[in-house]
């Protein structure tokens, strides 16, 4: 078979079955593995030959899978789910949280920013940002309702807050991209910062104007407060400081790598929740299943989409690809336009993990091929993943909101909501674009 | 014409995929066009540790194989990675060339592995680079933090160094922030990953290398060729080794000129030629366990060590007397 | 993929054909996966201690993280797939009837088989030639491949069963009209 066409065609048949509700890992996964075994079985111009087409298949399957899982380096992604797992289960997150309420109390829309901010803060020691909005959907939202905030404000400021979760390092997509491309994990963390941090402003930024334009969505919130509180309410959210210290501090002041950063931290998570007597023995076990539970989730759909990589480089579709865009000989900012918009588009209907790894063999290819900066590329792709997570009709973000929610709240009025934040991102994701020294600006002062 | 699918772990940089891509065009020029290649770097097929199965069943049709990464199946073949003071690249990586090609132990390995063995690579000598120190003695290693692998990185261990096993990508951040004091390295490979930016204290060792790091084909598309393009392919494997050990050469010397040149050179250092004898006597000492671990698999050990030897004595006495073939 | 924050969700997963010793089986496996990631973090946390002050660390702790690492992503593979837990793009098939939804999880178990079953066949063939050639990795103590990959091609095997099940289960609420269903939203 022409593996060209058997290249467009396993492409053609992801995406129905992606459609047709088959889990992702398996749509990546049985295409690749059928193609795969046809690629060899069936070689362009020669005869059918099905034992010697699965004799090859089988090395591509089990390099792709194992090989590729026994790692050293990849022990950070567990380690990452982990910290943040025991994180929220021995209140740290909670922290968090309140001492950036006890200090807003009096900003107009104070606990909507201290969502966002408690979103920042908890982002810095999780790798994911779906753990994020879920962590703090569950902590900041009710909080909200309560006070009398509008349901629009009250969710979506924590679903988009949430998004800061990859971006701000620790991140699991950054991993995954520093993987596949053979960029340096480290550099696209510290990357990651600033975009991060800007984000966090726009987004409070957002927040004011519309505290400003329709006052009535966050009434003014008055607690019962004794003099103390906001030192007290600081001084007890030191654990995430900590925590995100011996991250930072610990891999860029050389005392450890990223992947121990990832195991130490951890440690000290349990440590210090077992010390603060806040994570009892229940919740410490549970904090492992679920991890157990998610990195073994997560891998499934790498598997996929490894096998589904080498099989794209089998079939030559990315020279051929590079050749394309390279005849038609059109700038680098309508390739890059045109990256964006289909991460934008897939972000609308599938999960960040699953885009990365269905992107990343046609993408890497050009964007090197351009000559730009892979680490600055990174943080674009995060970003527009990010996005992804916020926009509808499948966004993550806010059906976890809704979920952690409860029945009460309604999923339109999340998109509502989210809507407003919108701007501001495609406002950012420009900035970065046109401005990469943003994202470079730390890793190359570090280096 | 047949196209043939090359697998290489590393990337598309540097004198390894040159010189295996110039490999490439000689086979296609001397074939007329018969033979063609088709690379696929960097692990996209299957990475390193899977290039002995991917080849035998034919995923890819040549590849690289490291022995490190499949030191059972390949252990005749681990004979190349003994830390011995052989580190001249052409008369190591003839004598690999020869010893493997007609040695019946490595013969009948390779056999029954499903490959055919091409031609030879190699890491070239070793050397230390350290961010603050030369390692004068033996003593100078006692409690360095040392990135250091295979069995040269045990010998370290035994002196006392605490080895770190890690990349050499991840090297130029290790020593950066301090992880680590020094690195095992080549000395082309020391500007590629740009460690002279961190480590400004070279120790010229030119121990041994890595030499169980060779080029193989599967048995049934090497049987699939016709008798003409199995001799180009024979000639061209040859080839490559003068080939290869030029470029490398080259590449080692014009990497340490511009290294040492400059606003901030490098500083260069040999090791006391004692402590150094002392350190090869160690070298030494590990062949024991080779050949045990050898006779372990029901190879003949001894006998696979000795024609080693032989034929690097062989091949320093041939270079001794005529030079490099590329000087002549 | 973080269902597991969603305290409610998981109840919500369909459990139909149950032989109890592939349940015990499969909750064994994420048992046995948490635990490793409590000895992964050790033996990370011991090296790095180990190596700041006293000077001497694991050996072969890089082999041995790999060893866990693949023990700890495999084993919980079928209880996912027993929850259904795998992520799925729900959205253009929200609006079709019970019947077609049926047909649609036998669709997923079948193209599942399609994934999991090569490559379960494929760890298979990877375990037997470790052991056959009595495969090791390199470093300190030469330590053998087997168990890693004992590990790796259990998870895809308790997989395997685990989707022929619900692939069976499904065909027969197929059969009868739905009616074996219980407690699928
Ligand atoms: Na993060
Ligand atoms: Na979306």
């Amino acid at each position: 078979m022409d593996p060209f066409l058997l290249g467009i065609c396993g492409f053609a048949i992801v995406i129905i079955l992606l459609a047709l509700r088959v889990p992702i890992a398996f749509c990546l996964g049985s295409v690749a593995v059928a193609c795969t075994f046809l690629f060899y079985a069936w070689p362009h111009g020669g005869e059918f030959n099905g034992s010697a087409g699965w004799r090859s298949a089988t090395t591509i399957l089990t390099s792709n899978s194992y090989d590729f899982v026994h790692s050293f380096e990849l022990t950070m992604v567990p380690l990452f789910i982990l910290l943040s797992q025991v994180a929220y289960h021995a209140g740290i997150t909670t922290d968090i949280y309140n001492s950036a309420r006890v200090w807003l109390a009096r900003v107009p829309g104070g606990l909507a920013i201290a969502s966002i901010l408690g979103c920042g803060g908890f982002s810095a020691i999780t790798g994911s940002s779906v753990a994020c909005a879920a962590a703090m959907g569950r902590i900041c939202t009710p909080e909200m309702l309560k006070a009398g905030y509008g349901q629009r404000l009250a969710t979506s400021s924590v679903a988009v807050g949430g998004t800061l979760g990859s971006l701000i390092p620790p991140s699991v997509p950054f991993i995954l991209y520093g993987i596949f491309t053979e960029t340096s994990i480290s550099k696209l963390f510290l990357a990651g910062i600033l975009p991060g941090i800007i984000s966090l402003v726009g987004y409070i930024i957002v927040v004011l104007i519309w505290v400003k334009m329709s006052p009535s969505e966050a009434p003014q919130f008055s607690e019962e407060k004794k003099p103390g509180d906001r030192r007290r309410a600081a001084l007890k959210a030191w654990p995430a400081v900590l925590l995100f210290l011996i991250i930072v501090v610990g891999i860029y002041g050389g005392v450890f790598t990223t992947t121990e950063a990832a195991g130490i931290s951890a440690v000290t998570a349990i440590f210090l929740g077992v010390m603060m007597r806040r994570l009892s023995f229940a919740s410490f076990i549970l904090s492992l299943r679920e991890t157990a539970y998610q990195t073994a989730m997560i891998f499934m759909i790498v598997f996929g989409a490894k096998i589904f990589v080498s099989f794209i480089s089998l079939t030559g579709v990315s020279p051929w690809l590079i050749a394309q865009v390279q005849a038609a000989n059109v700038s680098d900012w309508i390739v890059i336009a045109i990256l964006c918009l289909m991460f934008l588009v897939l972000g609308m209907f599938l999960d960040p993990i699953g885009i990365l790894l269905l992107t990343l063999p046609v993408s890497i290819p050009l964007v090197e091929n351009m000559g730009l900066d892979l680490i600055w590329f990174g943080v674009i792709v995060v970003k527009l993943l990010e996005i992804g997570l916020i926009t509808p009709p499948v966004g993550l973000n806010a059906f976890i909101i809704k979920a952690v929610g409860g029945k009460d709240i309604q999923i339109h009025s999340i998109f509502a909501g989210i809507s407003r934040f919108l701007i501001v991102e495609v406002v950012i994701l420009v900035m970065l674009l046109l401005f990469p020294i943003l994202s470079l600006l730390i890793p190359n002062t570090m280096y | 014409e047949t196209m043939l699918r090359w697998s290489d772990g590393q990337p598309n940089r540097g004198v390894n995929s040159e010189t295996l891509q110039w490999m490439a065009s000689e086979l296609e020029k001397r074939s007329n066009g018969d033979l063609g290649v088709e690379f696929h770097w960097g692990g996209a097929l299957f990475k390193s540790k899977s290039a002995v199965k991917g080849v035998g069943t034919r995923s890819a049709d040549i590849a690289t194989i490291i022995a490190a990464y499949t030191p059972k199946e390949l252990v005749a073949y681990s004979v190349g990675d003994i830390p011995l003071p052989n580190s001249d690249v052409w008369v190591g990586m003839r004598a690999m060339y020869e010893l493997a090609t007609t040695h019946p132990a490595l013969k009948k390995m390779f056999d029954d592995l499903n490959l055919v063995y091409l031609t030879n690579l190699s890491t070239s000598a070793i050397e230390i680079l350290c961010k603050d120190k030369f390692i004068n003695t033996l003593d100078d290693l006692k409690g360095v933090k040392m990135r250091a692998v295979g069995p040269y990185g045990r010998i370290f261990k035994d002196l006392g160094a605490d080895v770190a096993r890690l990349s050499q990508a991840k090297v130029y951040n290790a020593l950066d922030s301090g992880i680590v004091e020094c690195n095992q390295n080549y000395m082309y490979s020391i500007e590629v990953f740009k460690q002279n930016d961190v480590a400004k204290k070279l120790t010229k060792l030119d121990w041994g290398q890595h030499l169980a790091f060779g080029v193989v084909m599967n048995k049934e598309t090497y049987e699939g060729l016709s008798d003409a393009n199995r001799q180009v392919l024979q000639e061209v494997s040859s080839d490559f080794i003068d080939q290869f050990a030029r470029r490398i050469q080259e590449a080692n010397i014009k990497a340490l000129e511009r290294m040492t040149s400059g606003d901030s050179p490098l500083e260069v250092a040999e090791m006391d030629p004692n402590e150094k004898a002392k350190l090869e006597k160690m070298g030494f000492d590990t062949v024991p366990n080779w050949i045990e671990r050898a006779n372990d698999a029901g190879l003949p050990g001894q006998d696979i060590f000795d024609s080693y030897m032989a034929l690097v004595a062989k091949y320093e006495k041939i270079r001794d007397e005529k030079g490099y073939p590329w000087n002549n | 993929m973080e269902q597991l924050d969603l305290p409610n969700e998981r109840s919500q997963g369909h459990r139909g054909v149950d032989p109890a010793f592939l349940v015990w089986l499969e909750n064994a496996g994420v048992v046995v996966s948490s635990i490793t990631i409590v000895i992964l973090a050790g033996v990370i946390t011991t090296s790095v201690v180990g190596r700041t002050f006293f000077g001497s660390m694991i050996p072969d702790d890089l082999v041995i993280s790999g060893e866990l690492m693949v023990t700890l992503v495999a084993l919980p593979w079928a209880y996912i797939t027993a929850e259904r837990g795998h992520i799925a793009v729900e959205l253009f098939t929200n609006w079709v009837s019970d019947r077609a939804r049926i047909k649609l999880d036998i669709l997923a178990a079948v193209v599942g088989l399609a994934m999991i079953g090569p490559l379960t066949w494929a760890t298979g063939i990877a375990l037997w030639q470790a052991i056959d050639y009595g495969s090791y990795f390199d470093g300190e103590f030469f330590l053998p491949e087997w168990p890693g990959r004992s590990m790796f091609f259990l998870g895809f095997f308790m997989m395997l069963i685990r989707l022929f099940l619900i692939l069976a289960e499904d065909i027969a609420r197929l059969i009868y009209n739905g009616k074996t269903e219980k407690g699928r939203k």
